[in-house]
C-alpha cells in the first residue's frame, strides 16, 4: 500500500530508548533546527541524556498537537501580548495530569531543547500554581522546606510590608 | 527523588516569574532562602518596572527592587498627564518618575486615592503636540471647558461605537445574511474552485457566479435515499431566492463594494436569471407561503380557553393567555417585542369612567426602530376590562399575573415575562429569571398542544397578531386605524392579513354558490337582485378584505345570514325605497357595488329624480341586467324629494355627502 514516507529523525533517551520523530516536528526543537540536516542523513540516533523516555514522549504528544499553531509574532510588543494570553484547558490539563515532578522534568526539558510555546505554556502552569497564595501554602504546595532562621524571617516580613496592602 | 521547584536551574525559576503578578513573587520569597534569593535579582523587578513606565536605574542610584517596591507599586498608576478638577489649581498636571526622589517619598501622600479619584485621564491624543498648543492664559479656561464638556460627553472609541453600531442591528438579519453569503461563499469554493472573498471580485466575474448561482441551488435536505425526494422538494421558495439577493447586497454593503447587485446594470443579466427561476417556481406551484401562520378563529379561542390552554389557573396558560392578551390588545409582533417587554411598560391606569384600563408603552420594533425620531406610535394603546367574559379579561388576567410574581420583580426593570417556577416548595408560581426565549417564542404551539384545535392549522405567535388585525378588520374597524394598532408600514401588507380569514372565505365561497340560483329566482319571481348597500360607495381595489363601513348615520353595515330573510335596513321614514334583497347576502360582497348597476345610468337617475314614489319593479323591470356604472343612495332623506325649512327645521340634517373615494393617510409610517 502506498504510504507517504515522511523524513525522520531519532533521539536516544537517558533510557538508551530510540525514539523516530517526523521532521516537521523535530523542527519545534530549537535547539535541534542547525543540525537537523545532519541528523536526517545520519543513521545514529542523537543521546540526549538528561531527557527520559517519558518525558519526550510527552513532549512529542504536545508538539503534535499543537503541529498547526500560527507562529509566536516576532517583534517585541506583540510577544508581550502573546505571554498574556490564557493557557488552553486542553494544555492546563495535559500538563498537570502526570504531578509536578513530570511538570518540571518537562520545563527544563523544554529548555533543554529550546521549545519556546512549551516552555511558555509549562511555566504560566506553574505561576498559576504560586498565584495567590500564602507563603506557608506555597511550601506546602511545592514541598518547600522552610530554612529561614526566626531572624531572617522577620526581617523577610518586613522586606516584605509593601506587598500586604 | 522527587523534582522539586527549587531543584529547577535559577533561569527557569526566573522564567516562571515573569508570568507572576509583583505580589506573589513578594510572597514567594518569604519561602525560604534559595527562592528568596532568586527573587531579589534585579532583573526581575527591572522587568515589573518597565512594565509600568520607562525608568533607568542608573538615573535614581539605586536597584530595580527598590524603585518598585518603594516607589511605583504605589505610585505607579499616578503617572501620566493628569488634569485637577479643584477650580482655583485648574490645570494641566505632568507626574513623570524622573521627578520623584526617594528621599521626598513621604511628600508623595498627596497622591492618595481621594487625589485620584478627583482628578480624571484625559483622553488618549499626541501629548507633545496637545502641550505645545497650549499657552499658559488660557490653561485654566481650557481646563475649566474640560471639566464642564467632561460631565456632558461620554468619551467613547472606534471599536467602541463599531460595536454600539453591531448591537443594534437586527441579530436575525445578521443571521440570515451570514447564512446566505456563508452558502454563496461555499458554492464558490466548492463548485468553482474559487476561494476569493466576494466582496474583492471584478463585478463581471460575481455576476457570472451570481447568475450560476441562482439558477442552480437547490435545497439542502438531509434524507439518505436521494431518490425518494421529488424534485420539487428540493426547490426554495421563490421568496427565499429573493432573500439571498437581497442579504448578499446587504453582505456587500457592509464591506464596501462599491456597486449594488440589485441596481447597477452591471449586474443585470444575474437580475434576470433570478427573475426567470423564480417564474419557473412559480409555475411549478410553488411560492404560495405554504408555511403562513394562520390567525385564530373566535371558535379556536372558545376551545383554547375551554381546553385550558388559556386560562389563569396554571402558570403555563396564565402566561400563554397575558401573551395572547397583550399580542391582540396592543398589536405586538409575536416575540421579539414581547421579550423587550419591561413590568414597566404596562401600566394600569384608571380613565374618567372610573374604569381601569392598561395602556402600554412602545420600545423598539420592527418598523419604529427609533431610526426616525418622528415615527412613533400615534397613541398608546389601551385594553379596557372585558365585563362580559371574565376569562377574556385583560385587566384581571394581568392582576392574576401580578399577583403570582415575586413581588421583587414588579420594578419597572424586571422583564415582563418571567419563568415559570417548576420546584415543588415554590413560594410563586413565577422565578426572577427572565423567560427564555425558545419558550416566548412556543407560547402559542404550547396552549394548542394542550386544546382539540386542529393540530394541521398553522398557529404560531404570529397568529396572535394575525388573529387581532382579521378580527378588526372582520368588524369593520377602518384599516387605517388598524395600520396604527399594529404598526404596519403600508396598508399594503395588512391586506396580507385580511384574506386569511376563514369566516370570509366561506362567506364568499357561499355567496358565489348562492349567485347562480338567485339569478333564477329573480327572473322567476319577478325580483330585483339590486345590492343593497351602505351608504357609501366604497374602495373599488379592497377586494381582499371584508367591507369597511364607514357610515356617518346610526346604521350598521348589513349582514344578512339567513337566506330569504327581509333586509331591514336602518332606513328612515323618508326612504325613497325599500329594498327587498331575496336572501342574498350582498352586503359583504363589496365590489357589486361598483359592478352591479344600472346600464343606462342617466336613464336611471332621471328616473329617480322624476319620482319620489319608484317601485324597485318599475325601476328595475324583470330581466335587467345590470353591467356597470354608479349609483348613488341616500337613506334616510332625499334631497330630491322633499325640500323642507333647511333654517327651522331642527329635525333637518344635512344630506350626507358623497365622500371621496377611500383615502388612505399613513400619518407616521414610511412615505
Amino acid at each position: 500500500m502506498y504510504k507517504k514516507i515522511v523524513p525522520q529523525i531519532k533521539l536516544e533517551t537517558y533510557e538508551k530508548e530510540v525514539f523516530e520523530i517526523d521532521l516537521d516536528i523535530a523542527k519545534k526543537f530549537g535547539k535541534l533546527v542547525p543540525v537537523l540536516q545532519e541528523l536526517l542523513n545520519d543513521d545514529k540516533p542523537l543521546t540526549i541524556k538528561t531527557i527520559n523516555s517519558g518525558t519526550l514522549k510527552k513532549i512529542i504528544t504536545w508538539c503534535t498537537y499543537h503541529k498547526d499553531d500560527p507562529l509566536p509574532p516576532e517583534d517585541d510588543d506583540n510577544r508581550m501580548k502573546h505571554s498574556t494570553e490564557e493557557v488552553s484547558s486542553w494544555d492546563d490539563k495535559f500538563l498537570q495530569e502526570d504531578g509536578q515532578a513530570a511538570l518540571f522534568d518537562l520545563i527544563s526539558a523544554a529548555h533543554t531543547l529550546d521549545i519556546d510555546g512549551l516552555l511558555d505554556v509549562a511555566c504560566k502552569v506553574v505561576a498559576t500554581m504560586i498565584k495567590g497564595k500564602a507563603p506557608e501554602e506555597i511550601r506546602k504546595v511545592f514541598n518547600i522546606k522552610n530554612d529561614f532562621t526566626q531572624q531572617e524571617e522577620d526581617q523577610v516580613r518586613k522586606e516584605n510590608d509593601w506587598c500586604e496592602d | 527523588m522527587t523534582v522539586l521547584l527549587t531543584n529547577l536551574p535559577p533561569e527557569l525559576i526566573i522564567r516562571i516569574l515573569k508570568d507572576l503578578p509583583s505580589r506573589d513573587i513578594g510572597l514567594l520569597s518569604g519561602t525560604c532562602t534559595q527562592l528568596r534569593s532568586i527573587c531579589r535579582t534585579d532583573i526581575v523587578w527591572q522587568k515589573l518596572c518597565q512594565q509600568i513606565c520607562d525608568i533607568k536605574v542608573e538615573e535614581w542610584d539605586t536597584t530595580y527592587y527598590n524603585i518598585y517596591t518603594k516607589v511605583l507599586h504605589r505610585y505607579g498608576r499616578c503617572l501620566g498627564l493628569w488634569r485637577r478638577n479643584m477650580r482655583p489649581y485648574g490645570g494641566l498636571m505632568q507626574v513623570k518618575p524622573q521627578t520623584l526622589q526617594l528621599q521626598q517619598i513621604p511628600d508623595l501622600d498627596f497622591l492618595d486615592d481621594s487625589f485620584t479619584a478627583q482628578i480624571s485621564e484625559l483622553p488618549n491624543c499626541d501629548f507633545e503636540k496637545f502641550l505645545s498648543n497650549i499657552s499658559e492664559e488660557n490653561l485654566n479656561s481650557m481646563a475649566e471647558q474640560n471639566a464642564k464638556f467632561h460631565s456632558r460627553f461620554v468619551t467613547n472609541d472606534e471599536n467602541e461605537r463599531a460595536t454600539f453600531i453591531e448591537q443594534r442591528e437586527n441579530s436575525n438579519t445578521i443571521r440570515k445574511m451570514n447564512s446566505a453569503v456563508k452558502t454563496f461563499q461555499q458554492y464558490l469554493i466548492n463548485v468553482k474552485a474559487e476561494f476569493r472573498e466576494i466582496h474583492t471580485m471584478q463585478p463581471h466575474e460575481l455576476d457570472q457566479y451570481l447568475q450560476e448561482f441562482f439558477v442552480g441551488i437547490r435545497k439542502e435536505v438531509k434524507v439518505k435515499n436521494n431518490n425518494d425526494i421529488q424534485e420539487i422538494e428540493r426547490e426554495y421558495q421563490p421568496g427565499s431566492l429573493d432573500g439571498f439577493q437581497s442579504m448578499i447586497n446587504k453582505h456587500l454593503k457592509m464591506k464596501e463594494y462599491p456597486l449594488d447587485i440589485m441596481r447597477d446594470d452591471q449586474f443585470k443579466k444575474s437580475r434576470d436569471c433570478l427573475t426567470a427561476k423564480k417564474k419557473h417556481l412559480k409555475q411549478l406551484g410553488l411560492g404560495n407561503h405554504p408555511n403562513a401562520a394562520e390567525a385564530l378563529e373566535s371558535e379556536d379561542e372558545e376551545e383554547l380557553y375551554r381546553s385550558g390552554g388559556f386560562g389563569t389557573d396554571d402558570p403555563d396558560s396564565l402566561l400563554s393567555t397575558i401573551w395572547y392578551m397583550n399580542t391582540i390588545h396592543f398589536g405586538l409582533r409575536g416575540s421579539h417585542e414581547h421579550r423587550q417587554l419591561k413590568w414597566g411598560d404596562l401600566k394600569l391606569e384608571t380613565d374618567r369612567n372610573e374604569n381601569q384600563c392598561l395602556s402600554y408603552n412602545e420600545r423598539l420594533t420592527k418598523t419604529r426602530d427609533g431610526s426616525n425620531t418622528k415615527n412613533t406610535r400615534a397613541y398608546a394603546p389601551k385594553s379596557w376590562s372585558n365585563p362580559e367574559d371574565e376569562r377574556k379579561c385583560h385587566i384581571s388576567t394581568y392582576l392574576k399575573y401580578r399577583s403570582n410574581r415575586p413581588t421583587e420583580t414588579c420594578q419597572p426593570d424586571s422583564p415582563f415575562y418571567l419563568g415559570v417556577n417548576r420546584s415543588d416548595n415554590a413560594k410563586h408560581w413565577y422565578k426572577n429569571q427572565p423567560l427564555g426565549e425558545k419558550s416566548l417564542k412556543n407560547l402559542m404551539k404550547q396552549a394548542v398542544a394542550k386544546s382539540n384545535v386542529e393540530k394541521n392549522k398553522k398557529l404560531t405567535n404570529h397568529s396572535g397578531r394575525k388573529t387581532a388585525i382579521t378580527r378588526l378588520l372582520d368588524e369593520g374597524v377602518p384599516i387605517t386605524l388598524v395600520q396604527q394598532h399594529t404598526g404596519h408600514k403600508s396598508v399594503q401588507s395588512l391586506n396580507n392579513y385580511a384574506k386569511n380569514s376563514l369566516k370570509t372565505q366561506k362567506k364568499m365561497s357561499s355567496i358565489l354558490c348562492r349567485n347562480i340560483s338567485s339569478t333564477c329566482t329573480s327572473t322567476n319571481t319577478n325580483e330585483c337582485t339590486v345590492s343593497t348597500l351602505t351608504a357609501q360607495p366604497t374602495c373599488p381595489n379592497e377586494q381582499q378584505t371584508a367591507p369597511v363601513s364607514s357610515c356617518n348615520k346610526p346604521c350598521r353595515p348589513y349582514t344578512a345570514t339567513n337566506e330569504n330573510e327581509t333586509a331591514v335596513l336602518p332606513i328612515q321614514d323618508k326612504t325613497i325605497f325599500n329594498v327587498q334583497n331575496n336572501g342574498q347576502n350582498v352586503a359583504d360582497n363589496m365590489d357589486s357595488s361598483n359592478t352591479n348597476t344600472c346600464n343606462n345610468n342617466n336613464n336611471f337617475q332621471q328616473k329617480m329624480k322624476n319620482s319620489s314614489q319608484m317601485n324597485y319593479n318599475q325601476l328595475f323591470p324583470a330581466g335587467t341586467i345590470i353591467q356597470g356604472g354608479t349609483f348613488n343612495m341616500y337613506f334616510g332623506h332625499n334631497p330630491q324629494v322633499a325640500q323642507p325649512d333647511k333654517e327651522n327645521d331642527p329635525s333637518y340634517s344635512k344630506p350626507l355627502k358623497r365622500k371621496r373615494k377611500f383615502v388612505i393617510e399613513s400619518d407616521s409610517d414610511d412615505e
